[in-house]
């Protein structure tokens, strides 16, 4: 186990380093650079090499990529091109308020999810796991952002009960909550049944129920035991997309997160900012997808089991 | 060597049909699927008839003396700020949704099970490379991805479509590798070897063909997605830019007057939905269809 966590903790880092040289290379190429905003008619080609300079930008971009990266480390992302703010002290000040909408969502969406999961599996071919199917599948269709703006309509214009935008009560969650917690539900319902559905097919369930295991003790140990692992899995999928796509949803309720901030920045051409804010959206990203992963293999055993016997893989010939 | 009656009529029960009929035959029977199917069909149609019959001048008449109407008869859905036909312009953008369900999926599809399908072939160092590149695509997370490249390459539909092929060529490229090294071993592919065919055709005629199953659902499962993805890159103002009416930039341009107009906001919402709820019924029509074993 130990040496599984170690593997998956050290692939990290190369993928880490792809990443954020894609992102970072991918800016650089970005139309209209820090110096091309600030060069005016009166400049002499000497100012704008001292402008380069000052902005180290006379140097090759894998110089600039090594000092960025270093510099990340010691959690110093420059600040901001338009406000001149620090960006990483920016970014983790808003990381909480998106931290918070995610959390919230995800929980309200799984408190939802996993008893409609069970039931439409338990009613698996009748009218009840029909109608369960067509609320899942309103919410997979739904456009969260949508649903949010109607949500906008009609309780914060019509009837006035929840606020527009984030005002720090519980009141303005409610909104963004649902719009979020739609979709996530419907997926995790979905996977939930499914994986119920699938396990009871398994041989090992007949044989509990023919040696006579009480139905409710079926349920319990056999059948959500082994159904648990996928259903893991897309909740830590789902915590990851939420928290690097709250852009959306943030942006319909003005949310002070780092998903606006994100969307402001570059709509704003704010380069650096908006470069500062992918590489740790995406690391904190890849950081979740670690830790489902581990879970992952803390849940089965069978993928423990790769690891713990010397192999790592066993090769289809 | 006469056959009998009894042997015809069984031999003309079980004849294979061909895979695509007999996947038919039993998508045919689910109701979702076949709805799903109609509808975009529907979308399709609109998109023809808005090629033949609607000019860009139609989409962006402008009409100041009827602004903010509500839907009517003579405007279904209503007007917006500049008294352009809410209707006529949805209509119109269904070309956009369509082009980003197909062709952004497609490229997508296509350069992912390419690559898929050489790495669980050939595995070895090959696997390796195609693999480990697959693992940081798949680190990215999409939108931010699209958001990135069309920053760079500036908003448009080309733009869209190539965000959001690469947003799903990780997912593509996997599951062709995984359907790949499960029909690798078989003995069709065993005596299309022995019979000398090349490698890379055994790859694309007989390997491909018979793992195409779980990529045809993975696609259709990937349109609905993609449709949602690019309307909220749209949203976002990373999409169709402005005057074309893509749906999602319709819904941004709408959500100034959500007090006033709020059909506005409505419309394009639902159309967006009816699209991506179509493509996930069929692909989960399609998903039962081709693997009859999940019915029960």
């Amino acid at each position: 186990m130990i040496r599984y966590t170690i593997n998956r903790i050290l692939w990290l880092i190369p993928i880490l380093i792809c990443v954020s040289f894609i992102i970072f290379g991918l800016l650089e190429l970005a139309p209209g650079s820090i110096i091309d905003t600030m060069i005016t008619e009166e400049m002499t080609t000497e100012d704008i090499e001292i402008l380069k300079e000052k902005y180290g930008m006379d140097k090759p971009m894998i110089y600039r990529y090594g000092l960025y990266m270093w510099n990340l480390l010691h959690g110093d992302l420059g600040t901001s091109q338009v406000t001149g703010l620090p960006i990483f002290e920016m970014y983790m000040s808003r990381w909480p308020n998106t931290l918070m909408l995610s959390l919230s969502s995800l929980v309200v969406g799984v408190l939802i999810a996993i008893p409609l999961g069970i039931f439409a599996a338990k009613y698996a071919g009748t009218i009840w796991d029909n109608l369960t199917t067509g609320f899942t599948m309103l919410g997979l269709s739904m456009p969260a952002f949508w649903l949010g703006l109607l949500l906008l309509i009609w309780f914060a214009y019509r009837i006035r009960i929840f606020p527009a935008g984030y005002d720090g009560t519980w009141k303005c969650f409610v909104m963004p909550v649902i719009a979020n917690g739609f979709s996530m539900s419907a997926t995790i319902t979905r996977q939930t049944r499914s994986a119920i559905l699938e396990v009871n097919r398994k041989d090992y369930l007949r044989t509990a129920r023919a040696k006579g295991v009480p139905e409710r003790q079926v349920t319990r140990k056999h059948v959500l035991a082994n159904a648990w692992i996928p259903i893991i899995t897309q909740i830590g999928l789902m915590t990851a997309m939420t928290l690097a796509g709250s852009a959306v949803i943030e942006a319909v309720y003005s949310w002070p997160g780092v998903g606006y901030m994100l969307v402001d920045a570059i709509s704003r051409r704010d380069v650096t900012m908006a470069c500062g804010t992918v590489i740790l959206t995406a690391t904190l990203y890849v950081l979740i997808l670690l830790v489902v992963d581990i879970i992952y293999a803390v849940v089965d055993p069978r993928i423990r089991a790769q690891y713990t016997s010397g192999k790592r893989k066993r090769r289809t010939a | 060597m006469r056959k009998s009656k009894s042997a015809t009529l069984i031999s003309k029960q079980y004849r294979r049909k061909g895979f695509l009929i007999e996947v038919w035959l039993r998508l045919r029977t689910n109701r979702g699927a076949v709805f799903g199917l109609a509808v975009l069909a529907l979308f399709i149609l609109i998109m023809v008839y808005t090629f033949i019959f609607m000019t860009p001048a139609d989409v962006s008449k402008i009409d100041s003396k009827s602004r903010y109407l509500p839907p009517s008869s003579a405007h279904p859905f209503g007007t917006d700020d500049m008294g352009r036909d809410l209707f006529v312009r949805v209509l119109y953008g269904t070309r956009y949704s369509l082009a980003i369900a197909f062709g952004a999926v497609g490229i997508g599809a296509v350069i992912g099970t390419f690559f898929g399908s050489i790495a669980g072939y050939y595995g070895g160092w090959t696997d390796q490379i195609i693999m480990r590149i697959t693992d940081v695509l798949h680190s990215l997370p999409g939108i931010l991805l699209g958001m990135v490249i069309v920053t760079i390459l500036g908003a448009g539909l080309q733009t869209l479509m190539i965000a959001i092929g690469f947003t799903v060529i990780s997912g593509f490229v996997r599951m062709a590798r995984a359907s790949v090294l499960s029909v690798k071993t078989s003995e069709f592919v065993e005596s299309a070897r022995a019979i000398g065919m090349s490698e890379f055709r055994i790859v694309f005629s007989q390997v491909l063909p018979n793992s195409i199953s779980p990529l045809i659902v993975t696609f259709t499962a990937r349109m609905a997605t993609s449709v949602l993805a690019a309307a909220g890159l749209s949203f976002l103002g990373f999409g169709v830019p402005v005057p074309l009416p893509e749906w999602g930039a319709l819904i941004s341009a709408g959500r100034n007057y959500l007090t006033t107009a709020p059909h506005l906001t409505l419309f394009p919402g639902i159309f967006i939905m009816l699209m991506a709820f179509s493509c996930a019924l069929l692909g989960d029509g399609l998903r039962d269809a081709l693997d009859p074993k999940l019915n029960k």
